[in-house]
Protein backbone atom coordinates (compact mmCIF):
# COMPACT_ATOMS: atom_id res chain seq x y z
CA UNK A 1 0.00 0.00 0.00
CA UNK A 2 0.58 3.42 -0.94
CA UNK A 3 2.10 6.14 1.84
CA UNK A 4 -1.00 8.83 2.37
CA UNK A 5 -0.68 11.04 -0.10
CA UNK A 6 -0.74 14.08 2.10
CA UNK A 7 2.32 12.96 3.21
CA UNK A 8 3.93 13.11 -0.42
CA UNK A 9 2.48 16.18 -1.18
CA UNK A 10 3.92 17.73 1.87
CA UNK A 11 7.38 16.25 0.60
CA UNK A 12 6.86 16.92 -2.79
CA UNK A 13 5.92 20.48 -1.87
CA UNK A 14 9.14 21.19 0.58
CA UNK A 15 11.18 19.00 -2.36
CA UNK A 16 10.18 21.56 -5.67
CA UNK A 17 10.96 24.66 -2.68
CA UNK A 18 14.28 23.33 -2.33
CA UNK A 19 14.77 22.61 -5.84
CA UNK A 20 13.61 26.41 -6.80
CA UNK A 21 15.79 27.99 -3.75
CA UNK A 22 18.69 26.34 -3.61
CA UNK A 23 21.18 27.81 -6.23
CA UNK A 24 24.62 25.88 -6.56
CA UNK A 25 25.10 22.66 -8.14
CA UNK A 26 26.73 21.21 -4.91
CA UNK A 27 23.82 22.25 -3.07
CA UNK A 28 21.30 20.65 -5.03
CA UNK A 29 23.18 17.38 -5.14
CA UNK A 30 21.93 16.16 -1.81
CA UNK A 31 18.20 17.41 -2.91
CA UNK A 32 18.28 15.57 -6.03
CA UNK A 33 19.43 12.39 -4.08
CA UNK A 34 17.04 12.31 -1.96
CA UNK A 35 14.47 12.81 -4.31
CA UNK A 36 15.81 9.66 -6.33
CA UNK A 37 15.48 7.58 -3.21
CA UNK A 38 12.57 8.96 -2.25
CA UNK A 39 10.92 7.99 -5.63
CA UNK A 40 12.74 4.56 -5.75
CA UNK A 41 11.11 3.71 -2.37
CA UNK A 42 7.95 4.83 -3.11
CA UNK A 43 8.13 2.75 -6.56
CA UNK A 44 6.91 5.47 -8.61
CA UNK A 45 7.53 5.09 -12.59
CA UNK A 46 11.21 6.73 -12.50
CA UNK A 47 12.65 4.69 -15.54
CA UNK A 48 9.13 5.14 -17.78
CA UNK A 49 9.38 8.64 -17.08
CA UNK A 50 12.58 9.47 -17.93
CA UNK A 51 12.32 6.94 -21.03
CA UNK A 52 9.31 9.35 -22.28
CA UNK A 53 11.44 11.87 -21.59
CA UNK A 54 14.34 10.95 -24.07
CA UNK A 55 13.57 13.51 -26.01
CA UNK A 56 14.01 16.47 -24.23
CA UNK A 57 17.08 14.99 -22.35
CA UNK A 58 18.70 15.88 -25.80
CA UNK A 59 17.63 19.60 -25.35
CA UNK A 60 19.02 19.46 -21.98
CA UNK A 61 22.20 18.39 -22.21
CA UNK A 62 22.94 21.31 -25.00
CA UNK A 63 21.34 23.84 -23.07
CA UNK A 64 23.46 22.94 -20.26
CA UNK A 65 26.71 22.91 -22.83
CA UNK A 66 25.99 26.31 -23.93
CA UNK A 67 25.30 27.82 -20.48
CA UNK A 68 29.12 26.28 -19.91
CA UNK A 69 29.73 28.25 -23.19
CA UNK A 70 28.37 31.42 -22.84
CA UNK A 71 29.21 32.21 -19.40
CA UNK A 72 32.89 32.57 -20.26
CA UNK A 73 34.67 30.87 -17.35
CA UNK A 74 33.85 26.83 -18.21
CA UNK A 75 33.90 25.63 -14.11
CA UNK A 76 31.14 28.19 -13.56
CA UNK A 77 29.48 27.44 -16.19
CA UNK A 78 29.41 24.12 -15.87
CA UNK A 79 28.07 24.17 -12.69
CA UNK A 80 25.36 26.57 -13.71
CA UNK A 81 24.27 24.22 -16.49
CA UNK A 82 24.69 21.25 -13.91
CA UNK A 83 22.64 23.08 -11.65
CA UNK A 84 19.82 23.81 -14.30
CA UNK A 85 19.76 20.15 -15.33
CA UNK A 86 19.32 18.98 -11.17
CA UNK A 87 15.97 21.11 -10.67
CA UNK A 88 14.82 19.94 -13.32
CA UNK A 89 15.38 16.44 -12.45
CA UNK A 90 14.04 17.17 -8.75
CA UNK A 91 10.70 18.67 -10.54
CA UNK A 92 10.47 15.86 -12.67
CA UNK A 93 10.75 13.39 -9.73
CA UNK A 94 8.45 15.29 -7.99
CA UNK A 95 5.73 15.32 -10.72
CA UNK A 96 6.17 11.71 -11.42
CA UNK A 97 5.95 10.74 -7.17
CA UNK A 98 2.73 12.50 -7.22
CA UNK A 99 1.34 11.36 -10.60
CA UNK A 100 1.58 7.83 -9.22
CA UNK A 101 -1.07 8.17 -7.68
CA UNK A 102 -4.82 8.21 -8.86
CA UNK A 103 -5.74 11.63 -9.50
CA UNK A 104 -9.07 11.25 -6.90
CA UNK A 105 -6.94 10.21 -4.17
CA UNK A 106 -4.65 13.60 -4.55
CA UNK A 107 -7.95 15.72 -4.85
CA UNK A 108 -8.91 13.76 -1.40
CA UNK A 109 -5.66 14.86 0.04
CA UNK A 110 -6.04 18.45 -1.28
CA UNK A 111 -9.87 18.56 0.41
CA UNK A 112 -8.56 17.38 3.68
CA UNK A 113 -5.30 19.67 3.98
CA UNK A 114 -7.94 22.21 4.11
CA UNK A 115 -8.02 23.56 0.20
CA UNK A 116 -10.65 25.31 -1.02
CA UNK A 117 -12.71 22.24 -2.57
CA UNK A 118 -13.05 24.27 -5.62
CA UNK A 119 -9.41 24.49 -6.28
CA UNK A 120 -9.07 21.22 -5.61
CA UNK A 121 -11.78 20.01 -8.01
CA UNK A 122 -10.30 21.82 -11.04
CA UNK A 123 -6.97 19.95 -10.53
CA UNK A 124 -9.11 17.37 -11.02
CA UNK A 125 -10.86 18.04 -13.53
CA UNK A 126 -7.75 19.21 -15.27
CA UNK A 127 -6.26 15.50 -15.10
CA UNK A 128 -9.23 14.67 -16.25
CA UNK A 129 -8.74 16.77 -19.97
CA UNK A 130 -5.43 15.51 -20.39
CA UNK A 131 -6.20 12.13 -22.21
CA UNK A 132 -8.68 14.32 -24.46
CA UNK A 133 -6.21 17.17 -25.48
CA UNK A 134 -3.39 14.91 -26.02
CA UNK A 135 -5.39 12.67 -28.41
CA UNK A 136 -7.16 15.63 -29.73
CA UNK A 137 -3.64 17.07 -30.64
CA UNK A 138 -2.52 13.85 -32.14
CA UNK A 139 -5.19 13.99 -34.91
CA UNK A 140 -4.83 17.83 -35.36
CA UNK A 141 -1.26 16.89 -35.72
CA UNK A 142 -1.37 13.95 -38.32
CA UNK A 143 -4.43 15.86 -40.27
CA UNK A 144 -2.11 18.65 -40.87
CA UNK A 145 0.88 16.28 -42.27
CA UNK A 146 -2.28 14.95 -44.51
CA UNK A 147 -2.57 18.12 -45.96
CA UNK A 148 0.45 17.87 -47.22
CA UNK A 149 2.91 20.03 -44.73
CA UNK A 150 6.15 18.56 -44.03
CA UNK A 151 7.76 19.73 -41.06
CA UNK A 152 11.19 18.88 -41.51
CA UNK A 153 10.84 20.86 -45.14
CA UNK A 154 9.66 24.09 -43.84
CA UNK A 155 11.86 27.22 -42.92
CA UNK A 156 12.11 28.63 -39.46
CA UNK A 157 9.61 31.18 -40.03
CA UNK A 158 6.87 28.53 -41.63
CA UNK A 159 7.39 26.08 -39.43
CA UNK A 160 6.44 28.59 -36.43
CA UNK A 161 3.19 29.87 -38.33
CA UNK A 162 2.70 26.35 -38.75
CA UNK A 163 3.01 25.39 -34.29
CA UNK A 164 0.50 28.16 -33.48
CA UNK A 165 -2.10 26.53 -36.41
CA UNK A 166 -1.67 23.50 -34.71
CA UNK A 167 -2.44 24.71 -31.52
CA UNK A 168 -6.03 26.38 -32.63
CA UNK A 169 -8.15 23.54 -32.61
CA UNK A 170 -7.18 21.66 -29.28
CA UNK A 171 -7.23 25.76 -27.49
CA UNK A 172 -10.53 26.08 -29.15
CA UNK A 173 -12.23 22.64 -28.47
CA UNK A 174 -10.82 23.22 -24.54
CA UNK A 175 -12.56 26.75 -24.09
CA UNK A 176 -16.47 25.22 -25.62
CA UNK A 177 -15.29 21.92 -23.70
CA UNK A 178 -15.24 24.27 -20.43
CA UNK A 179 -18.02 26.31 -20.79
CA UNK A 180 -20.14 23.31 -21.35
CA UNK A 181 -18.47 22.08 -18.57
CA UNK A 182 -18.91 25.10 -16.43
CA UNK A 183 -22.80 25.53 -17.37
CA UNK A 184 -23.24 21.71 -16.53
CA UNK A 185 -21.83 22.03 -13.32
CA UNK A 186 -23.90 25.37 -12.72
CA UNK A 187 -27.30 23.67 -13.43
CA UNK A 188 -26.32 20.24 -10.98
CA UNK A 189 -25.62 23.56 -8.24
CA UNK A 190 -21.98 23.06 -7.71
CA UNK A 191 -20.79 24.70 -4.85
CA UNK A 192 -24.89 25.11 -3.00
CA UNK A 193 -24.14 23.31 0.07
CA UNK A 194 -21.57 23.99 2.95
CA UNK A 195 -20.48 20.39 3.48
CA UNK A 196 -20.34 17.80 1.31
CA UNK A 197 -19.11 13.84 1.63
CA UNK A 198 -16.54 12.47 0.64
CA UNK A 199 -16.65 8.73 -0.97
CA UNK A 200 -12.93 7.79 0.65
CA UNK A 201 -11.81 9.91 2.79
CA UNK A 202 -8.10 9.28 4.00
CA UNK A 203 -6.54 8.32 7.07
CA UNK A 204 -3.27 8.50 8.51
CA UNK A 205 -2.05 4.80 9.62
CA UNK A 206 0.98 4.32 11.94
CA UNK A 207 3.29 4.11 9.19
CA UNK A 208 1.77 7.16 7.41
CA UNK A 209 3.20 8.72 10.76
CA UNK A 210 6.61 7.41 10.59
CA UNK A 211 6.85 8.88 6.46
CA UNK A 212 5.79 12.45 7.96
CA UNK A 213 8.08 12.38 10.10
CA UNK A 214 10.92 11.38 8.44
CA UNK A 215 10.00 13.93 6.19
CA UNK A 216 10.11 16.45 9.09
CA UNK A 217 13.80 15.02 9.78
CA UNK A 218 14.42 15.01 6.29
CA UNK A 219 13.61 18.68 6.11
CA UNK A 220 15.21 19.79 9.42
CA UNK A 221 18.49 18.29 8.49
CA UNK A 222 18.68 19.85 4.80
CA UNK A 223 18.17 23.51 6.55
CA UNK A 224 20.55 22.51 9.02
CA UNK A 225 23.65 21.64 6.31
CA UNK A 226 22.42 24.21 4.70
CA UNK A 227 22.58 26.93 7.25
CA UNK A 228 25.80 25.23 8.66
CA UNK A 229 27.47 25.55 4.90
CA UNK A 230 26.89 29.26 4.86
CA UNK A 231 28.00 29.97 8.00
CA UNK A 232 31.27 28.15 7.18
CA UNK A 233 31.34 30.25 3.94
CA UNK B 1 -7.65 3.72 -57.09
CA UNK B 2 -8.29 0.62 -55.64
CA UNK B 3 -7.63 0.25 -51.76
CA UNK B 4 -7.31 -3.10 -50.25
CA UNK B 5 -6.09 -4.43 -46.77
CA UNK B 6 -4.63 -7.61 -46.81
CA UNK B 7 -4.84 -10.01 -43.09
CA UNK B 8 -4.81 -6.46 -41.24
CA UNK B 9 -4.11 -6.54 -38.06
CA UNK B 10 -4.35 -4.06 -34.83
CA UNK B 11 -4.78 -3.34 -31.33
CA UNK B 12 -5.16 -1.05 -28.68
CA UNK B 13 -2.50 -1.06 -26.14
CA UNK B 14 -4.85 1.44 -23.91
CA UNK B 15 -8.10 -1.07 -24.09
CA UNK B 16 -6.77 -4.49 -26.05
CA UNK B 17 -9.91 -3.54 -28.60
CA UNK B 18 -8.05 -5.63 -31.76
CA UNK B 19 -8.58 -6.07 -35.45
CA UNK B 20 -7.66 -9.16 -36.91
CA UNK B 21 -7.29 -10.94 -40.36
CA UNK B 22 -9.42 -7.77 -42.23
CA UNK B 23 -9.80 -8.06 -45.92
CA UNK B 24 -11.14 -5.51 -47.29
CA UNK B 25 -11.51 -3.36 -50.50
CA UNK B 26 -12.21 -0.94 -52.43
CA UNK B 27 -12.48 -0.08 -56.12
CA UNK B 28 -12.26 3.17 -58.03
CA UNK B 29 -15.12 5.99 -58.55
CA UNK B 30 -17.82 4.23 -56.69
CA UNK B 31 -18.97 4.60 -53.02
CA UNK B 32 -18.73 2.17 -50.27
CA UNK B 33 -20.49 2.19 -47.25
CA UNK B 34 -18.61 0.95 -43.60
CA UNK B 35 -21.68 -0.18 -41.16
CA UNK B 36 -21.81 -1.85 -37.81
CA UNK B 37 -22.46 -0.95 -33.95
CA UNK B 38 -20.91 1.48 -32.01
CA UNK B 39 -17.45 0.18 -30.69
CA UNK B 40 -17.02 -2.42 -33.23
CA UNK B 41 -14.38 -0.51 -34.61
CA UNK B 42 -15.24 1.67 -37.83
CA UNK B 43 -13.03 4.20 -37.21
CA UNK B 44 -10.01 2.33 -36.42
CA UNK B 45 -10.31 0.67 -39.51
CA UNK B 46 -10.99 3.76 -41.59
CA UNK B 47 -7.59 5.20 -39.55
CA UNK B 48 -5.70 2.20 -40.52
CA UNK B 49 -6.33 3.36 -43.88
CA UNK B 50 -5.57 6.30 -44.55
CA UNK B 51 -2.56 5.73 -42.12
CA UNK B 52 -3.16 7.40 -38.80
CA UNK B 53 -3.03 4.19 -36.95
CA UNK B 54 0.04 1.79 -38.58
CA UNK B 55 -0.91 -1.84 -38.78
CA UNK B 56 0.87 -4.03 -36.72
CA UNK B 57 0.07 -7.19 -39.14
CA UNK B 58 -0.53 -7.54 -42.54
CA UNK B 59 -0.85 -4.58 -45.22
CA UNK B 60 -2.85 -1.53 -46.59
CA UNK B 61 -2.21 -1.33 -50.57
CA UNK B 62 -3.20 1.30 -52.69
CA UNK B 63 -3.46 0.41 -56.44
CA UNK B 64 -1.57 -3.02 -54.90
CA UNK B 65 1.37 -1.23 -53.61
CA UNK B 66 1.97 -1.55 -49.96
CA UNK B 67 2.00 1.69 -48.23
CA UNK B 68 3.58 0.49 -45.18
CA UNK B 69 6.56 2.86 -46.02
CA UNK B 70 4.98 6.22 -46.72
CA UNK B 71 5.32 9.15 -45.27
CA UNK B 72 1.88 11.01 -44.19
CA UNK B 73 2.25 13.74 -46.62
CA UNK B 74 2.63 11.00 -49.74
CA UNK B 75 -0.48 9.19 -48.47
CA UNK B 76 -2.35 12.74 -48.51
CA UNK B 77 -1.83 12.95 -51.67
CA UNK B 78 -3.83 9.72 -52.50
CA UNK B 79 -6.36 9.96 -49.38
CA UNK B 80 -7.68 12.14 -47.57
CA UNK B 81 -9.84 11.31 -44.00
CA UNK B 82 -12.73 13.71 -42.60
CA UNK B 83 -12.48 12.89 -38.67
CA UNK B 84 -15.70 12.75 -36.57
CA UNK B 85 -15.24 15.52 -35.06
CA UNK B 86 -13.91 18.01 -38.13
CA UNK B 87 -12.80 20.97 -35.84
CA UNK B 88 -10.12 18.95 -35.53
CA UNK B 89 -8.60 19.40 -39.33
CA UNK B 90 -9.38 23.28 -38.84
CA UNK B 91 -6.42 25.15 -38.32
CA UNK B 92 -6.54 29.03 -39.53
CA UNK B 93 -8.29 31.39 -38.21
CA UNK B 94 -10.69 32.40 -41.28
CA UNK B 95 -12.49 30.48 -43.63
CA UNK B 96 -10.75 31.36 -46.73
CA UNK B 97 -6.90 31.02 -44.66
CA UNK B 98 -7.72 27.68 -43.99
CA UNK B 99 -7.81 26.69 -47.49
CA UNK B 100 -4.60 28.83 -48.63
CA UNK B 101 -2.38 28.23 -45.53
CA UNK B 102 -1.11 24.71 -47.23
CA UNK B 103 -1.12 26.48 -50.61
CA UNK B 104 1.47 29.14 -49.66
CA UNK B 105 3.20 26.79 -47.59
CA UNK B 106 3.95 24.80 -50.67
CA UNK B 107 4.74 27.67 -52.46
CA UNK B 108 1.89 28.29 -54.50
CA UNK B 109 1.03 32.24 -55.22
CA UNK B 110 -1.15 33.89 -52.88
CA UNK B 111 -3.27 35.58 -55.86
CA UNK B 112 -3.46 31.36 -57.37
CA UNK B 113 -4.24 30.26 -53.65
CA UNK B 114 -6.87 32.27 -53.28
CA UNK B 115 -8.44 31.92 -56.92
CA UNK B 116 -7.98 27.72 -56.02
CA UNK B 117 -9.57 27.91 -52.51
CA UNK B 118 -12.51 30.80 -53.71
CA UNK B 119 -13.80 27.94 -56.50
CA UNK B 120 -13.92 25.20 -53.74
CA UNK B 121 -15.37 27.54 -51.40
CA UNK B 122 -18.29 28.16 -54.19
CA UNK B 123 -19.00 24.81 -54.67
CA UNK B 124 -19.77 23.55 -51.50
CA UNK B 125 -21.75 26.64 -50.99
CA UNK B 126 -18.69 28.54 -48.53
CA UNK B 127 -18.32 31.02 -50.31
CA UNK B 128 -20.44 33.54 -48.37
CA UNK B 129 -18.59 32.43 -45.59
CA UNK B 130 -14.42 33.29 -46.81
CA UNK B 131 -14.14 35.93 -43.85
CA UNK B 132 -15.95 33.95 -40.96
CA UNK B 133 -14.35 32.58 -38.02
CA UNK B 134 -14.02 28.50 -38.26
CA UNK B 135 -15.14 28.41 -34.47
CA UNK B 136 -18.27 30.39 -35.15
CA UNK B 137 -19.52 27.59 -38.26
CA UNK B 138 -22.37 25.02 -37.92
CA UNK B 139 -21.08 21.58 -37.85
CA UNK B 140 -22.07 21.05 -41.34
CA UNK B 141 -20.40 24.08 -42.54
CA UNK B 142 -17.22 22.84 -40.55
CA UNK B 143 -17.55 19.52 -42.42
CA UNK B 144 -17.36 21.08 -46.28
CA UNK B 145 -15.15 23.41 -45.54
CA UNK B 146 -12.79 19.93 -44.11
CA UNK B 147 -13.70 18.11 -46.72
CA UNK B 148 -12.53 21.76 -49.34
CA UNK B 149 -9.19 21.20 -47.43
CA UNK B 150 -9.17 17.72 -48.25
CA UNK B 151 -9.83 18.38 -52.02
CA UNK B 152 -7.13 21.04 -52.61
CA UNK B 153 -4.62 17.93 -52.28
CA UNK B 154 -6.74 16.63 -55.58
CA UNK B 155 -6.88 13.12 -53.48
CA UNK B 156 -8.35 9.77 -55.48
CA UNK B 157 -10.20 8.75 -52.53
CA UNK B 158 -12.12 10.28 -49.38
CA UNK B 159 -12.57 8.15 -45.49
CA UNK B 160 -15.65 10.31 -44.44
CA UNK B 161 -16.28 9.41 -40.64
CA UNK B 162 -19.85 9.42 -39.21
CA UNK B 163 -20.58 12.86 -41.43
CA UNK B 164 -24.14 12.66 -40.85
CA UNK B 165 -23.86 12.57 -37.14
CA UNK B 166 -25.60 16.10 -35.49
CA UNK B 167 -26.71 17.04 -39.26
CA UNK B 168 -30.58 17.82 -39.59
CA UNK B 169 -32.22 16.50 -42.84
CA UNK B 170 -31.51 19.56 -44.67
CA UNK B 171 -27.79 19.33 -43.83
CA UNK B 172 -28.09 15.50 -44.95
CA UNK B 173 -29.24 16.67 -48.23
CA UNK B 174 -26.43 19.15 -48.25
CA UNK B 175 -23.88 16.35 -47.60
CA UNK B 176 -25.68 14.01 -49.77
CA UNK B 177 -25.28 16.23 -53.05
CA UNK B 178 -21.13 16.75 -52.20
CA UNK B 179 -21.01 13.40 -52.10
CA UNK B 180 -22.80 13.03 -55.04
CA UNK B 181 -20.11 16.08 -56.23
CA UNK B 182 -17.14 14.37 -55.39
CA UNK B 183 -17.97 11.27 -56.75
CA UNK B 184 -18.69 13.26 -60.26
CA UNK B 185 -14.63 13.96 -60.19
CA UNK B 186 -13.79 10.66 -60.06
CA UNK B 187 -13.24 10.83 -56.17
CA UNK B 188 -13.98 6.99 -54.65
CA UNK B 189 -15.85 7.64 -50.93
CA UNK B 190 -15.97 5.66 -48.32
CA UNK B 191 -19.15 6.26 -46.02
CA UNK B 192 -18.72 5.08 -42.44
CA UNK B 193 -21.95 5.37 -40.97
CA UNK B 194 -24.52 3.78 -38.77
CA UNK B 195 -27.44 5.91 -40.41
CA UNK B 196 -29.28 3.17 -42.57
CA UNK B 197 -31.39 5.66 -44.76
CA UNK B 198 -28.24 7.57 -45.67
CA UNK B 199 -25.97 4.66 -46.73
CA UNK B 200 -28.77 2.88 -48.54
CA UNK B 201 -29.15 6.47 -50.64
CA UNK B 202 -25.89 7.41 -50.95
CA UNK B 203 -23.79 3.77 -51.17
CA UNK B 204 -23.53 1.55 -53.58
CA UNK B 205 -22.48 -1.27 -51.54
CA UNK B 206 -22.46 -1.82 -47.92
CA UNK B 207 -19.75 -3.56 -45.56
CA UNK B 208 -20.09 -4.60 -42.31
CA UNK B 209 -17.39 -4.23 -39.55
CA UNK B 210 -18.84 -7.12 -37.72
CA UNK B 211 -18.07 -9.60 -40.82
CA UNK B 212 -14.99 -7.88 -41.15
CA UNK B 213 -13.25 -8.34 -38.45
CA UNK B 214 -12.33 -12.08 -37.28
CA UNK B 215 -11.26 -11.15 -33.63
CA UNK B 216 -13.34 -12.82 -30.89
CA UNK B 217 -15.39 -10.04 -29.18
CA UNK B 218 -13.35 -8.91 -26.11
CA UNK B 219 -15.41 -9.20 -22.99
CA UNK B 220 -14.78 -6.38 -20.72
CA UNK B 221 -11.39 -5.19 -21.06
CA UNK B 222 -9.72 -4.72 -17.31
CA UNK B 223 -11.46 -1.91 -16.09
CA UNK B 224 -8.70 0.47 -14.31
CA UNK B 225 -10.55 3.03 -12.57
CA UNK B 226 -11.74 -0.33 -10.31
CA UNK B 227 -7.48 -0.79 -10.41
CA UNK B 228 -6.74 2.41 -8.80
CA UNK B 229 -9.39 2.22 -6.31
CA UNK B 230 -8.33 -0.63 -4.62
CA UNK B 231 -5.56 0.89 -2.76
CA UNK B 232 -7.77 3.61 -1.15
CA UNK B 233 -10.60 1.23 -0.35
CA UNK B 234 -7.80 -0.52 2.57
CA UNK B 235 -6.76 2.30 3.84
CA UNK B 236 -10.15 3.69 4.47
CA UNK B 237 -12.46 0.62 4.54
CA UNK B 238 -14.87 1.84 7.81
CA UNK B 239 -14.52 5.60 7.69
CA UNK B 240 -15.98 5.60 3.65
CA UNK B 241 -18.38 8.48 3.71
CA UNK B 242 -16.87 11.09 6.11
CA UNK B 243 -18.04 14.41 5.68
CA UNK B 244 -15.65 17.55 6.02
CA UNK B 245 -16.05 21.62 5.38
CA UNK B 246 -16.13 22.45 1.67
N1 LIG C 1 -7.21 5.61 -28.77
C1 LIG C 1 -7.77 4.47 -28.31
N2 LIG C 1 -7.12 3.74 -27.37
C2 LIG C 1 -7.65 2.61 -26.90
N3 LIG C 1 -8.82 2.09 -27.30
C3 LIG C 1 -9.51 2.75 -28.25
C4 LIG C 1 -9.02 3.98 -28.80
N4 LIG C 1 -9.91 4.42 -29.72
C5 LIG C 1 -10.91 3.50 -29.73
N5 LIG C 1 -10.67 2.50 -28.86
C6 LIG C 1 -11.53 1.33 -28.62
O1 LIG C 1 -11.61 0.57 -29.79
C7 LIG C 1 -12.94 0.15 -30.03
C8 LIG C 1 -13.38 0.53 -31.43
O2 LIG C 1 -13.45 1.93 -31.52
P1 LIG C 1 -13.85 2.68 -32.84
O3 LIG C 1 -12.98 2.20 -33.97
O4 LIG C 1 -13.84 4.12 -32.55
O5 LIG C 1 -15.35 2.15 -33.07
P2 LIG C 1 -16.50 2.76 -33.95
O6 LIG C 1 -15.94 3.85 -34.78
O7 LIG C 1 -16.99 1.59 -34.77
O8 LIG C 1 -17.57 3.22 -33.01
C9 LIG C 1 -13.80 0.74 -28.94
O9 LIG C 1 -14.10 -0.28 -28.02
C10 LIG C 1 -12.94 1.79 -28.30
O10 LIG C 1 -13.14 1.83 -26.90
MG1 LIG D 1 -16.30 5.87 -34.84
Amino acid sequence: MKTDPRVTLLFVLLLSTAGVVLRGALELAPVLLSAMIAALWGKAPVGRVLRRLAGLWITLVSVTALQALFSGDIRTGLLTGAAVLERLVILMLGGTMLAAYPGHALVQAMIQLRLPYQLAYMVSVGLRFVPQFSESFKDSLTAMQLRGVDFRRLKMKARLRVYTYLLMPTIAAGVQRAQKLAMAMELRGFGAHEQRGSYAPLHMKSKDWLALAGVIAWAAGLSAIEVLWRIAI
Amino acid sequence: MTIETKNLTFTYPGTGFSLRGVDFSMGPGACAALTGSNGSGKTTLGKLLCGLLKPQGGAVLFDGEDTAKWSLGRRGQRIGYLFQEPARQLFAPTVLEDLMFTQELQGISPGEAEARAMALLARFELDSLARRSVLTLSRGEQQRLAICGLLLNKPEALVLDEPTTGLDARRKAILAGVIREVLRDGISVLLISHDAAFVKANAQREVRMEQLNQAPLASGAPDKSADSLGWIEGGSGEGAGGVHEN
